[in-house]
């Protein structure tokens, strides 16, 4: 019996093309990135997790930390080079109120005699490590720490906040309306709330973070701040000067971490002799009785990314 | 020459394909910096504790229930008996994806883009924007789906069903939310100092570790316990009576118009003095917005690159960094050159008859009261149980008289093509 | 070509019949119908399923026929050329003509009243008011019941989006349907009736149930890669039990209060 015969040449190539080319397309996938969990790693990590039960948490024996003395830190950030202009905002929500206050960017201030302002020095304890805290820093009828909403724009744009202290978020802005959102909270719960020109809206918190977070306005989305939350008060933020104090630290051996809105962690500053690490972390000795003066740290405008 | 068409057909079509795997947050990953060696432990420590799609593992600690979470993961199938299993993968992983993270195969072409679990931030939930959703508010989602979308309806399965793909999506949440914890343990405390040395993390080795894994884990699971205590219950005293007469309701209205374009309440600003949603368009949503600054902060580390390269006179150190800064342009470029296109948030228009989060007058109530989280609208009613409210209860149900409404006044509706004097047409 | 060939040509037929006389035993057959008009279009179904199953045997068994006669190893006498039969020609083009134009004729009753003639206000030209307005999006199925005032687009309207369709049996209802998106085609299997809705037009659909219970709500229209999933589920309930339902789902979008504790496990 005879099969049909098959047309043959151009057809047949074509048919053959045809296959190849679904073959081929149905045969990739789509590049995917990053690692994929090893089985035999897994099951061994797995199994040492499986001996474990998670007990209550124990207290720590030792709460009283012997320390040896009280001492401050103090410095004054210097931009290095040109300081980038300052450029202007253009307001797209309430023109009339917002036009009239001049708003400018404030990724990086830097005042008329090359102080940098807002860049972050912080106490950074390892896990577990009591900080022995100042009485000064905690006093009853402790003041709350304000973040306002005026000439449409965050009073004060950097802060810090110890979790003793409540932050007070305020609207001084008769007549307009201000959201705070804080969303980008990462162990505190993140908030979004409407802040009304009579009644402040007071948040307390009970985790360190363990960066700056922003903080925006939806309806205003050109303002920001930066909020660190910590559970020690041994944080700062550089005044318009540049300059930047921690009074009543416990003395010893310590590690810093410096950081700047613009780049995040700053690194490679030279600070005390010593350069700050890629995650903006340096180790400075603070001796009791004392203070360590870091005197002018020179920040060069490559290490903000310009 | 049909032998070998079907025999390449044959081998393409029958060779099994390997189950897919979890994939890690590149985005996080990447903007903390962390190393391939450091990914691919942290990509073992989340297998562990979660298994596999096709195995998932739930510790005790997590509170979630092993068996509904066996019916949803693995492979679609139906057993003997005609169950179904493999629920994830047959109902949500083409928009969802395996990992949770909105990125299915299908995702791309949705407007808006399908929810990304691994965050643990839900818009719509009864619960105050701080917390997670309750499994009643998750179970409402699947049951009603959310029209305007593309989250169709799974009323029709099983109940069974719907309680354990509930299960599943809590369990994709957790597994993504401790990533994020690992990603930042490690950059915070283990990571790759400047002195080259480096902590491996390794927590079948080091009993220090797997302490702090679990303290980590025992963060997100409470949180997604207590959430189940933290439904927003609207104070009885000011809730509307049933039996309103009409000119209560009009008042009502009236006040609740009032309040939209008044500077408490300031709604008009987004959704628009037209209510149609365009005050505003120029926001995004929390997880485009960790796009967008990473794009931003790429971009900007490109543009710094090219102006130092271009730079004639360097020291060492500086070319060294320059170097160290391209390369991880070239990982953040990578990851960039997978995203979606990044929209903006847009305020909704609330001129359609329908809401996305439920058609409840409560629904309403919840999303003006905490706002919807991960998104720029704020909550006006209190952040937390006690807190001090922008307004009061009784004002947030004005607005929802007034918000519900709107779809109903003339404006709203289409005109008709009447001539007026159509009585002497014949 | 031999007459294997031929006598597998033989089992075209064959198996058509086989398969159309075993298949409901196998319960692949029309699906339960349950409305007052679904016997009309039963009715074309079995006529034309006949004309055109009669029509296909004949020309099969025919084919077979000269295939087996014909066949070169059995026939040796050499094909003789013809110019063709005019007349055949001619028959063979009239009768299919004349069938079709009988079939158009025939079906033209259960087209109007499936479509062209909605149910009426008695006494009046205007169409009773809808029972409900179903939304095809992709990719699920929304409803919208006019609510106490019987009037849709007004306030009181009555919001369902889980899929759940419910209607009163034994009544004539009018449904409007609409597409939020794409093309979409409301089908409702057990009520031989479906409507194409196309974006921006209105389209309504009425028929009227004779059982009650839940049948299968699909889509009909390729609308995007999830349509095979676009199903829902309409229970036809009496007029009591709907009216019920209606309130119960009334009260359920006016809630004001989260459900009490002692409600929930």
């Amino acid at each position: 019996m005879n099969l049909v015969t098959l047309p043959t040449g151009c057809c047949i190539r074509f048919a053959a093309l045809g296959l190849a080319l679904l073959v081929v397309a149905g045969c990739q996938r789509a590049e995917q990135l990053g690692p994929v969990a090893e089985a035999s790693s897994a099951e061994r990590i797995r199994e040492a997790f499986g001996a474990t039960v998670i007990e209550g948490v124990e207290e720590d024996a030792s709460t009283e930390t012997v320390v040896a003395g009280w001492g401050s830190l103090r410095g004054r950030f210097v931009f290095e080079g040109q300081p980038p202009p300052a450029e202007s905002i253009s307001i797209t929500k309430d023109p009339e109120y917002c036009g009239k206050h001049d708003l400018k960017e404030e990724t990086v201030t830097v005042s008329a005699d090359g102080g940098l302002a807002n860049a972050f020095v912080f106490l950074n304890p390892k896990r577990g490590e009591t900080v022995a805290v100042h009485p000064d820093y905690d006093q009853p009828g402790i003041k709350p720490i304000i973040l306002n909403n005026q000439g449409c724009r965050f009073e004060p744009h950097a802060l810090v906040v110890y979790t003793a202290q409540p932050l007070e978020i305020r609207n001084s802005d008769p007549g307009v309306g201000h959201n705070t959102n804080g969303q980008t909270l990462g162990k505190n719960a993140k908030f979004n709330d409407m802040v009304s020109n009579q009644a402040p809206v007071t948040k307390k918190f009970g985790k360190s973070e363990s960066q700056p977070a922003e903080i925006a306005c939806s309806i205003h989305p050109w303002m920001k701040a930066y909020v660190l939350i910590r559970e020690n008060p041994y944080m700062v933020v550089s005044t318009a000067d540049g300059s930047f104090e921690i009074k009543n630290m416990p003395a010893g051996e310590h590690e810093f971490i410096f950081w700047h809105e613009a780049v995040k962690s700053l690194r490679g500053i030279s600070v005390g002799g010593a350069e700050t690490s890629n995650k903006g972390k340096v180790k400075l000795t603070i001796p009791a009785d004392g203070e360590l003066d870091l005197g002018e740290i020179n920040v060069p405008s490559a290490a903000l990314g310009g | 020459m049909l032998a070998i068409a079907a025999a390449i057909t044959l081998a393409v079509g029958c060779s099994q394909s390997e189950p897919p795997p979890f994939r890690l947050n590149m985005v996080e990953m990447v903007s903390q910096e962390t190393s391939d060696d450091y990914q691919q432990e942290i990509a073992d420590v989340l297998g562990a504790l979660f298994g596999t799609p096709d195995e998932p593992v739930a510790l005790e600690e997590t509170g979630l229930d092993a068996n509904m979470l066996a019916r949803s993961a693995g492979p679609a199938w139906s057993d003997e008996k005609g169950v179904q299993r493999g629920l994830y993968r047959k109902h949500c992983v083409h928009c969802h994806g395996i990992s949770g993270d909105g990125r299915g195969p299908t995702g791309r072409f949705l407007n808006p883009y399908p929810r990304d679990y691994r965050q643990g931030v839900f818009k719509f939930k009864g619960t105050y924007t701080a917390n997670r959703p309750t499994t009643d508010d998750l179970h409402a989602i699947l049951n009603n789906g959310i029209p305007g979308t593309a989250m169709p309806a799974f009323s029709l399965l099983p109940n069974s069903s719907v309680e354990s793909l509930v299960e599943y999506v809590k369990y994709l949440s957790m597994r993504g939310q401790l990533e994020t914890a690992l990603i930042s343990y490690v950059y915070d405390e283990l990571g790759e100092d400047d002195d080259g040395g480096r902590i491996p993390l390794d927590p079948a080795a080091d009993p220090e570790q797997r302490e702090i894994v679990l303290e980590l884990l025992a963060e997100i699971v409470e949180d997604w316990e207590a959430a189940e205590q933290r439904t927003i219950a609207p104070d009885e005293s000011q809730i509307p009576s049933d039996d309103r007469t009409p000119e209560e309701i009009v008042a009502s209205v009236a006040k609740g118009q009032q309040l939209y374009h008044g500077k408490e309440a300031n709604c008009y600003t987004c959704h628009g003095p037209t209510a149609l949603g365009d005050g505003q368009q120029n926001e995004w949503d929390e997880w485009q917005k960790v796009q967008q600054k990473f794009l931003e902060e790429t971009n900007r580390l490109a543009k710094s690159i090219q102006e130092r390269a271009s730079q004639d006179d360097q020291d060492e150190s500086s070319e060294a960094r320059l170097e160290e800064d391209k390369q991880t342009l070239a990982k953040r470029q990578e990851v960039v050159d997978t995203f979606y296109p990044i929209r903006h948030a847009i305020p909704r228009n609330l001129r359609q008859a329908f809401y996305r989060g439920g058609q409840r007058r409560l629904d309403i109530f919840w999303r003006i009261s905490a706002g919807i989280a991960g998104t720029p609208m704020p909550g006006s009613g209190p952040a937390s149980p006690g807190a001090t409210a922008n307004l009061s209860d009784e004002e947030i149900w004005n607005l929802v008289d007034y918000v519900m409404s709107l779809p109903y006044e003339p404006p709203s509706r289409s005109q008709e093509a009447i001539v007026p004097n159509k009585d002497e047409i014949f | 070509m031999n007459r294997f060939w031929g006598f597998l040509f033989f089992l075209v037929p064959v198996g058509g019949v086989a398969t159309f006389a075993a298949a409901p035993y196998f319960n692949i057959w029309l699906p339960r119908d349950i409305s007052e008009h679904g016997h009309a279009i039963d009715h074309l179904f079995f006529f034309i399923l006949w004309l055109t199953g009669v029509v296909f045997i004949v020309t099969e068994l025919v084919l077979f026929y000269f295939m087996w006669k014909y066949d070169a190893k059995a026939n040796k006498k050499p094909a003789k050329f013809t110019h063709g039969s005019h007349s055949l020609e001619v028959v063979w083009t009239i009768v299919p003509a004349v069938t079709l134009l009988f079939i158009a004729i025939y079906q033209m009753d259960a087209w109007a009243s499936a479509k062209m003639r909605p149910p009426l206000i008695p006494g009046t030209e205007e169409m009773i008011s809808p029972t409900v307005e179903v939304t095809g999006r992709q990719f699920n199925w929304d409803f919208r019941y006019p609510g106490p005032d019987n009037e849709l687009y007004t306030q009181d309207d009555i919001f369902r989006t889980d899929g759940k369709l419910y209607l009163p049996v034994g009544e004539k209802v009018l449904l409007r349907i609409t597409s939020a998106d794409v093309l979409h085609s409301f089908f409702l299997p057990n009520m031989r009736i479906k409507q194409d809705v196309v974006p921006g037009m209105e389209q309504s659909m009425w028929f009227k149930a004779k059982e009650k219970g839940g049948y299968d709500i699909v889509c009909a229209e390729l609308c995007g890669w999830g349509h095979y999933k676009m199903k829902g589920r309409v229970f036809f309930l009496s007029r009591a039990e709907f009216d019920e339902k209606l309130e119960a789902m009334r009260l359920e979008q006016n809630t004001m209060r989260v459900a009490a504790l002692d409600e929930e496990d």
